[in-house]
């Protein structure tokens, strides 16, 4: 055995990445539980009536309500953008996207739209609409990561 | 705290009011002004990156705010924007976060927010205080030289300004310096200082006393004319005398003021400089037809009249 560091054990041996797509989490276990920690300290202040930043009484139900509202208005600007041939716009809006996915943990969401952002802002707009279906497919598994999330406290 | 992104601004939203303090979101940077203009916050957290007014506009429209108070500025930048970060620092923010927001590190900052903003506050008072105490005399408590320049030349433009009238008097606590011979400096200074504060109590609020020099105040009567000055400046010379300082060189055994006074008239073409001669003349003449006395200035010659 002189290859330990490559890992610990056969029981942990998965399909390998592609050589240009690393493995990412779909939903940062430590983002989640920084705003599940902040969540359950808003529920003790609320118990005094001190705190109005929510709606629902839950931050992360909120947070996933905002998120979950505010994503396909995002992505059709992001085609439209694309149709306009606006790169200025595909990059203002790919990046408001990234920090609402950074927010919430998705990672991988994260560095799609980060992508987008990059060729939006060096012209390349019809490699950026490419991932577009992408990053609605990654949406698609952030939204039921999160709702599982958020029902399983 | 502005930020056009609805997540993060919950969140961030959420992690101030954690901390136990007030905070209201904005979801642009116009709108995050407006509300820094109403509320004056502390503290202003805002996005780097925001359409229309973004954060480095709104640190430097806040910075260019006239108004005092300070307000601790955390700027929040993308990761890896390393040069918006120096950028915003030259902006005039004092902090900043990189996104995602941590709400540990929200909580650093503030920390340190809230000592600085201790500090300007305490140094805003200083500076009052200083400021006040720079136009106060000390032994009377009276506004002194400067503050009276300060006074008389606003009050000078403005009653040119919108053709008002107002009064001038010197006075002059009688054979003082017999006072000091007599009594001891100690007991001049206290002499002056009951002076003073009888004085000051008997006028108008509006009206100003200041020490003018030694032994002399200098009463300013904002809407008086010669006629109306007169009379109030007797009260004042009646109230000195009542005040039964003994002083064997004075006139009937008691401290007493002389007082001349002058009034500007609308469309006078004179200064401030020249209505304090007049009334110095006019104190002059008290002074010379027996003390305890006021005095109006001479009424100047006309040209025909």
């Amino acid at each position: 055995m002189t290859q330990n560091a490559a890992g610990s054990g056969e029981a942990q041996a998965r399909p390998a990445p592609g050589p240009t797509e690393p493995v990412r989490e779909l939903l940062d276990p430590n983002r989640l539980a920084m705003l599940r920690e902040l969540d359950s300290s808003l529920r003790e202040l609320d118990s005094s009536g001190a705190h109005a930043a929510g709606t629902t009484g839950s931050l992360l139900r909120d947070l996933v309500d905002a998120f979950v509202a505010t994503v396909p208005a995002d992505v059709a600007d992001l085609r439209a953008a694309g149709e306009h041939d606006d790169a200025t716009a595909m990059h203002e809006v790919a990046h408001h996207l990234k920090g609402a996915a950074m927010t919430l943990g998705l990672a991988a969401m994260a560095a799609l739209c980060a992508e987008i952002e990059t060729l939006a802002s060096s012209g390349a707009l019809v490699s950026a609409c490419d991932l577009i279906p992408r990053l609605e497919e990654e949406f698609d598994r952030a939204r039921s990561a999160l709702d599982a999330a958020v029902s399983s406290r | 705290m502005v930020d056009d992104e609805p997540v993060s601004r919950l969140v961030v939203h959420a992690a101030v009011e954690r901390l136990g303090h007030e905070c209201v979101a904005a979801a642009d940077g116009e709108t995050g002004w407006r509300r820094f203009v109403d509320d004056e916050p502390d503290v202003l957290i805002a996005d780097r990156i925001m359409p229309g007014l973004d954060g480095l506009a709104l640190c430097r429209r806040v910075r260019a705010d006239p108004r005092p108070g300070y307000t601790y500025i955390v700027l929040v930048t993308a990761l890896g924007h390393r040069e918006d970060v120096l950028e915003g620092m030259e902006a005039g923010a004092d902090d900043y976060l990189v996104k995602p927001v941590d709400p540990f590190a929200l909580q650093s900052r503030l920390i340190a927010a809230e000592r600085v903003t201790a500090l300007h506050a305490e140094l805003a008072r200083h500076r009052a205080e200083l400021a006040e105490l720079a136009r106060k005399d000390a032994l009377t408590g009276l506004g002194n030289r400067r503050s009276l320049e300060e006074d008389l030349r606003a009050l000078h433009a403005r009653s040119q300004r919108y053709g008002r009238t107002y009064c001038v008097a010197m006075c002059d606590v009688d054979r003082f310096k017999a006072y000091n011979d007599t009594y001891g400096h100690q007991a001049g200074d206290k002499a002056l200082a009951a002076v003073a504060s009888r004085v000051s109590a008997q006028v108008r609020t509006g009206d100003g006393v200041y020490r003018y020099g030694g032994e002399e105040l200098l009463l300013v009567l904002p809407e008086q004319n010669l006629e109306s000055g007169m009379v109030a400046v007797e009260r004042v010379r009646a109230v000195v005398e009542q005040l039964g300082i003994p002083h064997v060189a004075g006139p009937g055994g008691v401290l007493t003021l002389s007082a001349g006074v002058a009034a500007y008239r609308p469309g006078d073409d004179t200064t401030p400089e020249e209505l304090l001669k007049r009334a110095d003349g006019a104190l002059y003449q008290a002074k010379a037809t027996g003390r305890n006395r006021v005095c109006p200035e001479q009424a100047p010659v006309q040209a025909g009249g």
